[in-house]
């Protein structure tokens, strides 16, 4: 089914968007859980994956959808597989030059992973490899390495579970276990062996699965005062391992140079590192996602000594990129909560937005 | 006694089961509300001891009171798409109350005008958005009707100009709407739509009297271009019919001409509208006079003796009486009373301004042509004509679901004062509130009912000074424990938008406690201390407590599992009891393990030293006052035992020697029959042994 | 629009939802409890799944089961024939990844049965209202929010505004309680009570307010009208308060319903004043349950004629059927 994308009306609320950004709007059958940027094909083949749940029949499903460019954006469904359980995370990652994985896990703590062929529809949609629940309950955060595809999963139980894929099968290896006495809500990569952890409290952990035992580092005296509240998302700087950044409660975004371990920079929050308010935080609610973004990269934020910047969108509506020492640049503010977003690998301009309201959000930004 | 349950009933039964005759032995029904609009109802057929099993089985049902709509997911995509239009609204007349005490300035009218602009495209928009394509044409007719009306509403009461094109404003929208008017009788369209693939293949359309009279019904409601396009396809434009036919075809011409010149009151010259525009009502009605004046002459004129067809005579004719406004013909080309309305504003009364007039003439022309069965809408129309605002509620109230009563009161109340203060006053009977807010209450919790829509009802709640904030409130508290958080941020956010500080605490609270007792402890803690809700902590802190305690001194894995627990409960938690107590009891277990382990792989005497006098450090934080409950003293001066041992050095100075004493002693009185504490083990007489030696050495040190 | 959720079984006597709408606890006739959760699971045709069953009074019947408000988490109080009383939470205990239901703690009543048992639902204190076939009301609160264990009981009494005696003179077939329900966070906790006995001055409706400058209950309106005075009371329902300047309460006395409006005058020691504003007749025999939506605006019935009928207000105010299912 081809699907058309109305480009934003907005000029009644007098509030014009942003110089040089083009929004869309495209209509889904239902509420988007997650969207995620296939690894190109080819710069001419895009596609995407999204992960959509029915609340009319309670059904939920995984699509893949081509995506074309011409005057306006518009989807074109290429596959989809029924998914037995909501999927609370998805991930994708190029498996071959020719194929993709498209990782997702589910509130009931299992996983599927789907190996397609990135360019045509395939004759058949290979079935998905699917797991047992090796969570109790929701998976909060999945990640994929790249050079090893190795998947790494963290959830409330306070688990983190090793997958590996291996052509037609998975096996798990669960490296701890702390019996739902501390929840993890995200996880990210930093490297083929070490990874980082977050959830309650703003505290960061860093980790390295050839080893037993605890994790490498923890932040927490880092973070002194915060008290209660959830960090939500983590992003681990792609060439620099040692820069990660996290989004959480209360419009909480904060940066570390982990060869430093002093404390975090802080990017955006209604209070700070000490408890005390601060005035102007452009968001103020939830942070869903954050994700450094190669597109504001200007010649001063290419310092090795400073944090790149970070596209992030939240549940009060706002998609904005955030950068130490800069103004916040505020690109959208939507009626709704933009629930997840991802910025197209092979084109920086792009932003692909998972909206509240059952729709996609199309973002280009002039190069 | 009536009514009354026989006092003589027999107690030959237990009397429980006596005392539950009345409503368990039988049928019943158990009625239970869920949020929004639900209702639960349990059809309960208990089976009893005389009969062994029943004929109809129990069963939950599950009912959605007074939503009409089936197709939910084009119902969310309007509920969506209307929001911003709406909230934007609200905003903007929350604004100009500030600014202005006298209520509402007069141009108001223009701000809803552009909402109305916006929601009419909302609800023309069903094509486009993938999920939601009204594939059911029935359904694509109920939104169509639903616009047709939005955009009455709009003509009559918002648009403060339409007044002045009243005609081309009511044609406009004919045009647009004609076809989901009547449902039962042909209509102008359909006529049409039957006539041309006719028109194709017939070379002579004036013999069928079908051409004649679909003409003439276009005519009547002013679709020009239509009847001048069919008539050039008369027969006697043929090259071959020139010649015996051009008188006839004279007349056509004529005819067509005469149309295509009719004089129009427009407020801007439309493109593609046939007729000749006029902008200033003075020289309309001159043209008029003088357009009317051709048609009449060309009536009169002798060339109608020379047109042989006499298909073509009539037919023309009866076009030329439309223009001229012969009742009776327009009557019987028209086939709705709505259209015979159109028809006369168009050639009856050309000169109509304003709704006065109108509504007595829509009465006049439902007498004419009255509905064919039962046309649900008339009285709608009638009273949107008419603007008789409490009528208009009432109509839609019946036909049309609570979303179009709640977007469509602010229609009413654009410009109408009158229909202002009949929609904003505060009424008795409701208890103060007024209409509107009563509506929005009405929308606001079908909305509640639905996992996707709920989020949306603060938009239309936080306006109610009365009910809304508490009925935003109450769909908040019922919002069930979620493992997405996307839910639970979502219930915080609005409670941070909308001040709602004591729903979310305990919003909080009972995610705290949610996932305290599902196994969850970290979520629990973080969540009661959002809530702040220091009893539950505190209480929390105590049972980890137990935990740890419990756990032996050589399981250094429980005692990390839980030590990030501890991390969590943060440094600003300290005064706090429980809290205080776990933190420093942390503190001590993990000094006093460093040491055991220094003990035990025999590390430098000096490190073994300064890890030891970190424990006791530890240890007298938790002596002071009001930090460690008495249960717990006990187990804590059997850990010192290792401590006060120390052969090396003495840890414990003879002023702390000094305090543990005391702690000991106090312990000892107040809880002399204490059987949970075991006082008179021999423990206490070993920490009692090594207290009293560990002080000798001090004092000697010393 | 309706749709069926699913079949029971026929020894199903009571079912009760929790606050959310999400779970249903039903209690059935051979003493056990059934758990019902509303289905997320897209694979399942029924929409209602049965995830727990269990013996709560062994051997007997258990009449009724109420639920508690979630900050004190999934919470449910049973009852047996005998007048035992069960409080019940669900758990994962450590260790274990399956929730389990666990007996928190045993009420032992009068050892006559219990006829309605309700839980408040104030921020201040939990209580529990358990009214009993000898004809006293009994209210237990609890001690510690986060532990359930420990219950202790707070005040016993009557229906009646003075004294009576009731033992052997008058026989209980039911009653129904109903608590204050309201979104404004500290108001004084306050209930309804009706029954069904043979003493007109016990059955009568009555509001129950607890005093904190006398430490104790006090009745301080009686919901009667003269038409209704020899009618058996056999449910009352109190409308959740989301703002109106007074309370609502119905009560299903007889063969009809009585909707009271009850306005709070706080300054004064008799500080209520109530009115009946409509009285809902028409129905084939006996009135058996009433219950107020979220808001208070429309009000659902049930009766012996097994139909459900709804009613609301028109825009003039006054009462009327507006549907029956």
């Amino acid at each position: 089914m081809m699907v058309e994308a109305s480009p934003l009306l907005r000029g009644t609320e007098g509030v014009p968007l942003t110089a040089g950004v083009e929004v869309w709007r495209i209509p889904q059958g239902g509420y988007v859980d997650a969207v995620r940027w296939m690894p190109p094909a080819t710069a001419w083949h895009q596609s995407i994956a999204t992960a959509l749940w029915d609340p009319d029949d309670g059904t939920f499903k995984l699509q893949l959808s081509s995506f074309s460019f011409e005057e306006g954006p518009s989807i074109q469904e290429i596959a989809s597989w029924e998914l037995p359980e909501r999927a609370s995370v998805l991930k994708t990652l190029p498996f071959s030059s020719q194929q993709a994985i498209v990782a997702s896990a589910s509130f009931a703590g299992t996983m599927s992973f789907i190996i397609t062929k990135l360019l045509g529809p395939d004759v058949v949609p290979p079935p998905p490899i699917l797991s047992s629940p090796i969570h109790d309950r929701i998976i909060t955060g999945i990640d994929l390495q790249s050079d090893t595809h190795d998947c790494i999963s963290v959830g409330e139980d306070g688990k983190i579970n090793l997958t590996q894929l291996t052509e037609s099968h998975l096996s798990h290896t669960c490296l701890i276990d702390n019996h739902g006495i501390t929840s993890f809500m995200d996880v990210c990569w930093s490297s083929p062996a070490e990874f980082v952890t977050a959830g309650l409290g703003f505290s960061l952990q860093w980790w390295d699965h050839r080893r037993s035992g605890g994790p490498v580092q923890v932040s927490n005296k880092w973070t002194h005062g915060r008290g209660g509240g959830f960090i939500h998302m983590i992003d681990v700087h792609p060439s620099r391992k040692h820069v990660c950044v996290v989004g959480g409660s209360n419009g909480v975004v904060l940066a570390w140079d982990l060869r430093w371990q002093k404390e975090p920079i802080q990017l955006c929050g209604i209070s700070d590192l000490r408890g005390q308010p601060v005035t102007e935080s452009m968001v103020e609610s939830d942070v869903w996602e954050v994700k450094f973004d190669p597109f504001s990269l200007s010649g001063s934020s290419s310092m090795s000594s400073k944090v790149p910047p970070v596209m992030i969108c939240s549940e009060d509506g706002i998609l904005g990129v955030l950068e130490a020492g800069e103004a916040p640049w505020e690109i959208l503010a939507e009626p709704c909560a933009i629930n997840t977003l991802d910025i197209n690998p092979e084109n920086f301009t792009d932003v692909i937005c998972g909206l509240e309201f059952e729709s996609l959000l199309y973002v280009k930004r002039s190069s | 006694m009536p009514g009354w349950p026989d006092s003589d009933m027999s107690f030959a039964g237990e009397k429980s089961i006596k005392a539950w005759s009345s409503d368990s032995a039988s049928a019943k029904v158990c009625i239970s509300w869920g949020t929004g609009n639900k209702l639960r109802l349990s059809y309960l057929h208990p089976r009893t001891q005389e009969i062994s099993s029943t004929a109809t089985p129990s069963k939950v049902v599950e009912v959605k009171v007074g939503s009409v709509s089936s197709h939910e997911s084009a119902m969310r995509r309007l509920v969506y798409d209307s929001l911003p239009a709406f909230a934007l609204l609200q905003n903007r007349k929350q604004q100009a109350l500030r600014q202005s005490q006298r209520g509402l300035p007069s141009d108001w009218w223009e701000t809803v005008l552009q909402y109305s602009r916006s929601i009419s495209v909302v609800l023309g928009a069903n094509k486009s958005s993938s999920g939601s394509v009204l594939n059911e044409t029935s359904e694509m007719e109920k939104r169509t009707l639903l616009r047709a009306i939005w955009d009455l509403l709009e003509i009559v009461y918002v648009d403060k100009h339409a007044s002045s094109w009243l005609t081309e404003q009511l044609t406009d929208w004919l045009e647009r709407y004609d076809q989901v008017l009547s449902n039962v009788e042909p209509t102008v369209n359909s006529k049409l739509s039957v006539l041309k693939p006719k028109l194709i293949n017939t070379r002579f359309p004036e013999d069928d009297e079908d051409y004649w009279s679909s003409l003439a019904s276009a005519l009547s409601i002013g679709w020009l271009d239509v009847v001048v396009k069919y008539l050039r396809m008369h027969g006697s434009y043929q090259h071959d019919q020139i010649d015996n036919r051009q008188t006839e075809n004279g007349l056509v011409e004529a005819v067509a001409v005469l149309i295509s010149k009719m004089p129009r009151l427009q407020q801007s010259s439309k493109t593609d509208t046939v007729g000749v525009t006029y902008t200033f009502k003075p020289e309309f009605s001159k043209a008029w006079e003088r357009w009317r004046n051709q048609i009449s002459k060309l009536v009169t004129s002798v060339f109608w003796l020379e047109c042989t067809h006499e298909g073509t005579a009539n037919g023309l004719k009866q076009l030329l009486s439309i223009l001229l406004g012969d009742t009776n013909i327009l009557i019987s080309a028209t086939t709705h009373w709505m259209e015979l309305l159109v028809s006369h504003v168009l050639f009856v009364k050309p000169f109509l301004m304003g709704s006065e007039g109108l509504l007595s003439l829509a009465r006049k022309c439902m007498q004419l042509k009255p509905p064919i069965g039962i046309d649900q809408l008339t009285e709608l129309l009638l009273a949107i004509i008419g603007e008789n605002t409490e009528v208009v509620l009432v109509e839609c109230r019946k036909h049309f679901d609570p979303w179009m009563v709640t977007h469509m009161l602010e229609l009413l109340s654009a410009k109408n004062g009158q229909a202002q203060s009949f929609l904003t006053e505060e009424r008795d009977e409701f208890d103060g509130l007024s209409l509107e807010e009563f509506h929005r209450l009405v929308y606001a919790q079908i909305l509640s009912s639905y996992p996707c829509t709920w989020q949306l009802t603060p938009f239309y709640l936080a306006s109610g000074t009365h009910q809304g904030q508490g009925l935003l409130e109450a769909i908040l508290l019922m919002r069930p424990v979620s493992s997405d958080s996307k839910v639970s941020a979502k219930v915080l956010d609005i409670c941070r938008m909308y001040d709602l500080h004591a729903v979310a605490e305990r919003y909080k609270r009972m995610m705290g406690v949610y996932y305290w007792k599902h196994g969850r402890k970290g979520l629990g803690i973080s969540w009661l201390q959002c809530g702040r809700d220091y009893s539950r902590l505190t209480y929390a802190a105590n049972e980890l407590f137990t935990d740890v305690s419990q756990a032996s001194v050589g399981d250094s894995g429980r005692l990390q599992e839980l030590d990030s627990l501890i991390d969590l409960l943060g440094p600003q938690f300290e005064g706090f009891g429980g809290l205080a107590f776990l933190h420093r009891f942390r503190d001590f277990k993990g000094a006093l393990f460093s040491f055991q382990e220094g003990l035990a792989n025999s590390i430098s005497f000096d490190k073994q030293v300064v890890a030891g006098k970190t424990a006791v450090k530890h240890l007298m934080q938790l002596m002071k006052d009001g930090i460690t409950a008495d249960k717990f003293l006990l187990p804590l001066l059997q850990d010192a035992v290792e401590l006060l041992n120390f052969s090396g050095e003495v840890l414990v100075s003879s002023a702390e020697t000094n305090i543990l004493l005391l702690r000991l002693q106090n312990l000892t009185i107040t809880n002399k029959h204490d059987t949970v504490l075991d006082l008179s083990s021999e423990s206490v007489a070993k920490i009692r042994l090594a207290l009293g030696r560990n002080l000798g050495r001090a004092i000697l040190k010393d | 629009m309706k749709k069926e959720m699913t079949w029971l079984d026929d020894l199903v006597i009571h079912t009760s939802w929790n606050q959310s709408g999400v779970r249903m606890a039903a209690a059935l006739s051979d003493g056990s409890i059934q758990l019902w959760d509303v289905s997320t699971d897209a694979a399942s045709t029924d929409d209602l799944i049965q995830t727990a069953h269990w013996e709560a009074h062994v051997g007997g019947c258990c009449p009724r089961v109420a639920w508690a408000p979630p900050e004190y988490g999934d919470v449910i109080a049973s009852c047996s024939a005998e007048g035992a009383i069960s409080i019940w939470e669900e758990v994962v205990l450590d260790g274990m990844i399956e929730k389990t239901w666990r007996q928190t703690s045993t009420l032992s009543t009068a050892q006559s049965s219990v006829l309605d048992i309700q839980f408040s639902n104030s921020t201040s204190a939990l209580y529990l209202l358990v009214i009993s076939a000898d004809g006293y009301a009994r209210i237990y609160m609890l001690e510690d929010s986060l532990n359930l264990m420990k219950w202790q009981l707070q005040a016993e009494f009557q229906n009646s505004r003075s004294p009576m005696e009731i033992n052997g003179k008058h026989r209980f077939w039911g009653a129904s309680i109903a608590w204050r329900k309201s979104t404004l966070m500290n108001l004084q906790p306050a209930f309804v009570v009706g029954c069904n006995s043979t003493s007109h001055a016990l059955n009568s409706a009555k509001v129950w307010e607890f005093q904190q400058a006398h430490q104790r209950w006090f009745c301080i309106a009686e919901l009667c009208e003269a038409d209704e005075s020899d009618k058996p009371v056999n449910h009352v329902s109190w409308a959740q308060n989301i703002g109106r300047s007074h309370e609502l309460i119905a009560v299903a006395s007889g063969d009809g319903v009585s909707i009271w409006q009850l306005k709070f005058v706080t300054a004064a020691e008799n500080n209520c004043s109530a009115v009946r504003i409509a009285r809902l007749t028409g129905f084939e025999g006996e009135v058996w349950q009433v219950e107020w939506d979220m808001s208070g605006m429309t009000l659902a019935s049930s009766g012996t004629d097994g139909v459900v009928r709804l009613w609301q207000t028109n825009l003039q105010g006054e009462w009327k059927q507006i549907s029956q299912i």
